[in-house]
């Protein structure tokens, strides 16, 4: 695997405020790449220094083996992206759209083509519809048709599923994984949701008042071996009797509920004990521990 | 690339309903003129010259004729139409910022350099075609609705006759002339606003400010005080109406005017200078700030 970009010591600031502080990190080819952090945490900020719209104060950001922004066109020519909302221009049709952005990015365009990138997305029976009257889902889906009208190595989403109704998520969350699958397609996308990330992305980080909390792949950061079980009971006893048996060792230190750290697969194993104990169980309930990480950094 | 750019610029621009907002404007304003003219004009003229046009020899005796209506219409308008032309050119940037599109453009593989390029150039043509638009309607209309003769302006307490017979026209070349000159000073006024709007993001600002910049230059540029009389000549609003230059002849050592002539070509070549270079410095600080902003919007 190749790295597509990489990123080193990134710095910048908005007058006292620093939002970028010496982030560093790399995307491979074939990545799906999640990018993650409570709002304001410095993604997009990132994200717009990859696509050369903000100037960094410092570091350097290194795409497809050139270095931005010295080599901002050949860079770009790679890259596709929506960047938080699709605008587009609301009084052309999707058609225009697409056509104004497939000619701006350097593709010859033909009619045939352009309708066949509209088909992809759904969009082929709407191609003459000024954007006005489209959903956010649409518009969503047609800001992917223009991200990839000129079939770039890397697509760069911004919280791509902002603004769209659940039915929307799971499309947008399939087209992600669409874009890996069938089209051979590396994609960094951030989001403030875990969730959205873990179901899609392969490596991710988390980043937390523009530094990086962690970074590493999907599968490592959400290792089965670091679930965190939460109980929660009315039994005062039950403390005495859990430090007892032999779920003692997993217990981690929590204030007002039982908390364990242990594999996924000892979960029902878990579940049995506590009714042989005879604890009455009012919820029993799965988080893995990057979560936790992530819920205690974002403060939920 | 640039060209391609400038062809995607129009595109947008032509597309969208404000840009008709000028053309209609000026539509109106012009036909209003010529139904008044039509309808009440050998009055007015009699209330304007003070009776004396009756002391000039005027071919058919057709004081009202196109080109004085032509006269009197860019009279009124030349100082509206800024505010048109701002209405299109303070939104290129800002329009775009506030629409979020411009970020979308700034990800694709052109400088900015080239983008603000191509949107000035736009912006231009724009500026050109409203004038043109401006000139059929007010020249060409009011020559087919009343003809065409001997000119008469009122000029500081003078009335100046600018022939049309048999020797030849003296007027027409004058009028394309003065449209040129008013293209460079609408020109100059896309420039200012092109250049706010490259610091908003949002088109209200720009349009705004460009026109109370007009307007507290143009009150400096009238106002005959020490002060302001050494600021004028950096003005660009203190030759916005120097075309009207074109329409005052020089005379000859008996005090005859010279037909053909101009007062004073090498005041108005000042004049043009001083705007195309406001132009120039414009579009310079605008590019200088667009390549150096974040973009946020």
């Amino acid at each position: 695997m190749s790295t597509l970009v990489s990123v080193n010591n990134l710095q910048k600031s908005f007058g006292g405020l620093q939002a970028v502080n010496g982030l560093s990190f790399t995307v491979e080819a074939g990545d799906i790449y999640g990018f993650l952090g409570q709002n304001g945490a410095g993604k997009s900020t990132t994200i717009r220094m990859l696509l050369s719209l903000i100037r960094p104060d410092g570091g350097t950001i290194d795409m497809f083996g050139y270095r931005m922004p010295n080599h901002r066109n050949e860079i770009l020519q790679q890259v596709g992206a929506i960047i938080e909302r699709p605008d587009l221009y609301k009084y052309l049709s999707a058609y225009d759209n697409l056509e104004i952005f497939a000619r701006l990015s350097g593709v010859k365009t033909t009619r045939k083509m352009l309708m066949e990138q509209l088909e992809r997305v759904g969009l082929g029976h709407r191609a003459a519809s000024p954007v006005k009257t489209f959903s956010q889902g649409m518009k969503q889906r047609l800001g992917i048709a223009i991200a990839m009208v000129h079939d770039p190595q890397l697509i760069i989403l911004d919280e791509p599923t902002n603004g769209l109704d659940p039915q929307g998520i799971a499309d947008m969350r399939q087209m992600i994984i669409n874009l890996r699958k069938e089209h051979q397609k590396t994609v960094i996308v951030s989001s403030h949701l875990l969730h959205e990330i873990e179901q899609v992305a392969t490596r991710m980080i988390i980043i937390d008042k523009g530094r990086k909390v962690v970074e590493g792949s999907t599968q490592e950061l959400f290792d089965p071996a670091n679930t965190l079980v939460e109980l929660e009971t009315t039994d005062a006893q039950a403390a005495v009797k859990i430090a007892r048996s032999r779920w003692q060792q997993h217990l981690e230190p929590s204030a007002d509920t039982f908390l364990f750290r242990l594999h996924a697969r000892d979960i029902p194993q878990l579940a049995r004990d506590m009714v042989e104990l005879d604890i009455p169980i009012h919820n029993l309930s799965k988080r893995h521990s990057l979560e936790s990480l992530f819920l205690e950094m974002t403060g939920k | 690339m640039v060209f391609t750019l400038l062809n995607i610029e129009l595109y947008k621009i032509f597309r969208k309903p404000r840009t008709y907002i000028g053309f209609v404007a000026i539509a109106v304003i012009v036909v209003l003129i010529q139904l008044a003219m039509k309808a009440d004009g050998p009055t007015w003229i009699k209330l304007m010259f003070s009776g004396m046009d009756d002391m000039f020899a005027i071919q058919d005796g057709n004081v009202l004729n196109g080109y004085f209506v032509c006269f009197l219409i860019l009279n009124t308008l030349l100082m509206q139409v800024p505010l048109l032309v701002a209405l299109v050119t303070g939104d290129m940037v800002a329009g775009e910022a506030n629409l979020g599109t411009l970020r979308l453009l700034l990800t694709k593989p052109i400088s900015r350099s080239q983008v603000l390029l191509a949107k000035f150039m736009a912006g231009l043509a724009y500026t050109f075609i409203l004038l043109v638009w401006m000139a059929i309607l007010s020249l060409f209309l009011s020559m087919a609705l009343f003809g065409t003769s001997d000119l008469l302006v009122n000029k500081s307490y003078t009335i100046i006759q600018f022939y049309v017979d048999s020797e030849g026209d003296d007027v027409f070349w004058r009028y394309i002339a003065a449209f040129g000159f008013a293209y460079a000073a609408l020109a100059c006024v896309a420039a200012l606003s092109f250049l706010l709007s490259v610091f908003a993001e949002n088109s209200i600002g720009p349009i705004v400010s460009t026109m109370s910049i007009i307007l507290v230059f143009t009150i400096i540029s009238t106002m005959d005080l020490p002060l302001f009389t050494r600021i004028n000549p950096f003005l660009f609003t203190s030759y916005m109406t120097s075309w009207k230059g074109l329409f005052n002849m020089a005379v000859d050592e008996n005090g005859a005017a010279i037909r053909g002539s101009v007062y004073s070509w090498k005041a108005l070549m000042e004049a043009l200078a001083m705007l195309v270079g406001h132009i120039l410095l414009f579009f310079g600080i605008a590019l200088y700030a667009f390549r150096r902003k974040d973009i946020l919007s």
